[in-house]
């Protein structure tokens, strides 16, 4: 299970990637997305696949055994981690719309009135 | 408690923007707590000098459990200049912003980037750090893009989208050290690898991969293309604000995984730092000199002096990382009064184009007197700050024995007066030409607090020169402590 | 959008939404749920409600602007990191007050259920002024 993770991992970046080095920003902007989510599934994975219980201590419990739950705290990570994808998914999008509106277009070769020419 | 304040001011601040309606409650607020925010700073620096380090568990959640605070005397240092850039830069911003971006969370977002920038130097904890960055992250992107004019927008599209490749880099480092090693304080984490140095090699992904994010975020060669492009968009207020603080935090992650994580491995991790570093000198002060515009060579400058911070923290001595971080402190001071200039010339010509500025001298001495002060501070000439902090470095790297790297630090100090003096003749001295005709600027508004400010850091940098002894002390005693990671283990995890 | 079918089930959706989210909310130190996830939940109850109403109607029913619901989110939040510094524990400790008897087993109240619900207010503030924001931005009020 983890192998097929992994290998999940490894092509969600190889697409990430792909698309970052597109020329239209709307793909930049997706490609932003797959890699915010691959990294995500890297904190999921750190933690371990072990079994499928979930790490809560039942009613009138006083222990857990850590070898039968999943690692909760990479859980918490990975929560964390998607609020803050969230966030930034609801900003850049707002920026893209205030961006096409200024510019009038997509393409990020235009972008270069701010470099250093 | 003491550290929680740092987090809770801006916090508070940022509570009460979004219930109060009124524009000139939320200005006067905005200095109320920045004031408090920099005595609290101020206050810190007593008790870590008596007590050596602050620990704050939060929740009561015992260390390598819950989420740690820790402040040694390096995050104090910071922390201090933090709030001094912060106070500053936000008594300026209420003339040197306009109303419409105020209205619109000016200082609403710039509170932010300090409950980030705070939280960042105070976290113990990794996840904590990447949470912090992600804080300051989201702020000044909104920032940067705050009036949505089109420069900004194309700035902020390459800030944004560099950055948060930094941050993922930086989150996906972090999955593999938890994965790796089972635990995400600091400490922890550097004592398991102290203790089980045969680990070191199957963590060199996660740390490089923390070590690209942050030189990102500190913008190293070849990793700066983010900041020249960006930072010359927004109002100048908000570059000398982004100019004190984002880039330092970078550098400071850097000396606090250097010296926590890294230096297991010296000799390999020095050639890179030694390397980059010198690689960011001279290519960041080669392009300065070929720009003509005020705040593009600025930036490029930044780069420069981030490059002596880092190959002073390769040295790896007490006194090559003392340099370092006394180097931080001046580069804040003087890096943020030179773009607090670069605001008030944008105000009052209404544009920073060097070709058709000129004859400002003249028309405001004061100013030219500033600009010289912050220009020639970050050339190095003395009695002035960044006089003390090369030859801090200078030193250290004969000590360290890196003539090489010590020679380009010598020669780039050469490049960064020329490109200093460039600015300073052709705003300040040559004669206004006639033929370039700019568009009349707009009424000059009142700038009494932009010209206290400004004078105000410029007090600060001489003094930082002149008294630089007791400063360097602390620095070095800060130093010390950075050397010897055991302290800082113990304090955190209980003696053991 | 007029369609009466429609409009009946968004209200009721919503309702039924709000009322889930609650249950969340509060089961949600000891068991899974919290306040972020409530929250969550309450505010696909307000999206659909906008969807078929537009935003007018859910701002209407707001009464506040969402700023203000994130600043009293924020609030909450705030107080319930400061109440264990009063009483002398580090910040952010969960402090629980004595239940009565009678209430025993069934309820606790202390630091973290407040916690979580400003962490509750303030994820509905924020996903509704995206919300309204794209709404009105694309002129999506029907």
């Amino acid at each position: 299970m983890e192998l097929v993770i992994a290998i999940f991992i490894g092509l969600l970046f190889a697409c990430g990637v792909y698309l970052i080095l597109r020329r239209s920003i709307v793909k930049v902007i997706l490609g932003i997305f797959v890699l915010s989510n691959a990294t995500n599934l890297i904190i999921f994975l750190a933690g371990g696949i072990r079994s499928e219980q979930i790490p809560f201590i039942a009613e009138g419990e006083q222990t857990l055994d850590p070898a039968l739950i999943n690692d909760p705290v990479a859980q918490v990570l990975v929560l964390k981690a998607i609020v803050i994808g969230l966030g930034i998914a609801a900003y850049i999008l707002a920026l893209k719309y205030r961006y096409f509106q200024v510019t009038g277009t997509h393409d990020l070769d235009l972008l270069k009135n701010t470099d250093q020419r | 408690m003491s550290l929680f304040a740092l987090l809770l001011l801006p916090f508070a601040y940022i509570i009460l923007a979004l219930l109060i309606k009124k524009a000139s409650i939320k200005k006067r607020l905005a200095i109320l707590f920045a004031t408090a925010n920099f005595l609290w700073a101020l206050a810190l620096i007593p008790l870590v000098q008596f007590k050596e380090m602050i620990v704050v568990q939060t929740g009561g959640w015992q260390a390598p459990y819950g989420i740690t605070l820790v402040a040694d005397k390096l995050s104090v240092f910071m922390l201090v200049m933090v709030a001094i850039i912060f106070l500053v830069t936000t008594i300026y911003a209420t003339q040197a912003v306009d109303k419409e971006r105020r209205k619109s969370g000016h200082y609403f977002f710039s509170f932010g980037i300090l409950m980030g920038v705070n939280g960042s130097l105070i976290a113990g904890d990794v996840f904590n750090l990447y949470v912090w960055y992600e804080v300051m992250l989201m702020s000044s992107f909104i920032l940067i893009s705050l009036g949505g004019e089109k420069a900004q927008m194309e700035g902020s599209i390459k800030y944004l989208i560099l950055n948060l490749i930094s941050a993922l880099f930086f989150v996906s480092g972090v999955g593999l050290l938890y994965g790796n090693l089972g635990s995400l304080n600091m400490a922890d984490l550097s004592r398991i690898i102290a203790n089980q140095p045969e680990l070191l090699p199957q963590l060199n992904p996660a740390l490089i991969l923390m070590f690209v994010s942050f030189a990102i975020k500190g913008a190293l060669v070849p990793f700066f293309f983010w900041l020249p492009a960006s930072y010359h968009t927004p109002p100048p207020a908000v570059t000398a604000l982004f100019a004190g603080l984002l880039t330092k935090v970078g550098i400071y992650s850097l000396i606090r995984f250097y010296t926590l994580f890294l230096y297991h491995d010296a000799p390999f991790w020095n050639q890179l730092i030694l390397i980059m570093g010198s690689l960011s000198m001279i290519i960041g002060v080669f392009a300065a000199s070929s720009q003509y515009d005020f705040r593009k060579i600025l930036s490029f400058h930044i780069i420069s002096q981030v490059g002596y911070a880092v190959i002073a923290l390769g040295f790896y001595s007490v006194a090559g990382i003392a340099a370092a971080i006394f180097f931080l402190g001046h580069n804040m001071l003087s890096k943020t009064n030179a773009f607090l200039v670069a605001g008030w010339i944008k105000h009052h010509k209404g544009t920073l184009n060097l070709k058709t500025l000129g004859e400002v001298y003249k028309e405001s001495t004061i100013w030219g007197v500033l600009f010289f002060i912050s220009a020639f501070s970050l050339a190095g000439l003395p009695p002035l700050s960044g006089f003390v902090g090369k030859y801090l470095i200078i030193k250290a790297g004969i000590e360290a024995n890196q003539l090489t790297v010590t020679l380009i630090a010598l020669f780039v100090g050469l490049f960064t007066l020329f490109s200093m003096v460039k600015i300073w003749l052709e705003v300040f001295w040559k004669n206004k030409p006639r033929d370039k005709v700019v568009k009349a600027p707009l009424p000059p508004p009142k700038d009494h607090w932009m010209l206290t400010t400004s004078v105000v850091m410029a007090i600060l940098i001489v003094a930082m020169g002149v008294w630089a002894q007791p400063i360097i002390n602390f620095c070095e005693a800060a130093a010390f402590d950075l050397m010897n990671p055991d302290k800082y283990i113990e304090f955190v995890l209980g003696k053991s | 959008m007029q369609n009466i079918i429609l409009e009946k089930i968004a209200s009721l959706f919503l309702k039924a939404m709000i009322i889930v989210s609650f249950w969340l909310l509060l089961r949600g130190h000891d068991e899974p749920g919290g306040g972020f996830i409530a929250g969550i939940i309450a505010s696909t109850g307000f999206i659909l409600y906008a969807i078929v109403y537009g935003s007018v109607a859910v701002e209407k029913i707001l009464r506040w602007n969402t700023r203000n619901w994130m600043g009293i989110g924020l609030g909450i939040i705030f107080i319930a990191i400061i109440i264990p510094i009063f009483m002398g524990y580090p910040p952010l400790t969960g402090v629980w007050m004595p239940t009565p008897s009678f209430l025993d087993g069934f309820i606790h109240i202390g630091t973290p259920i407040l916690f979580d619900i400003g962490v509750y207010i303030a994820v509905i503030g924020i996903i509704l002024s995206i919300l309204i924001t794209i709404m009105e931005v694309l002129k999506w009020n029907s």
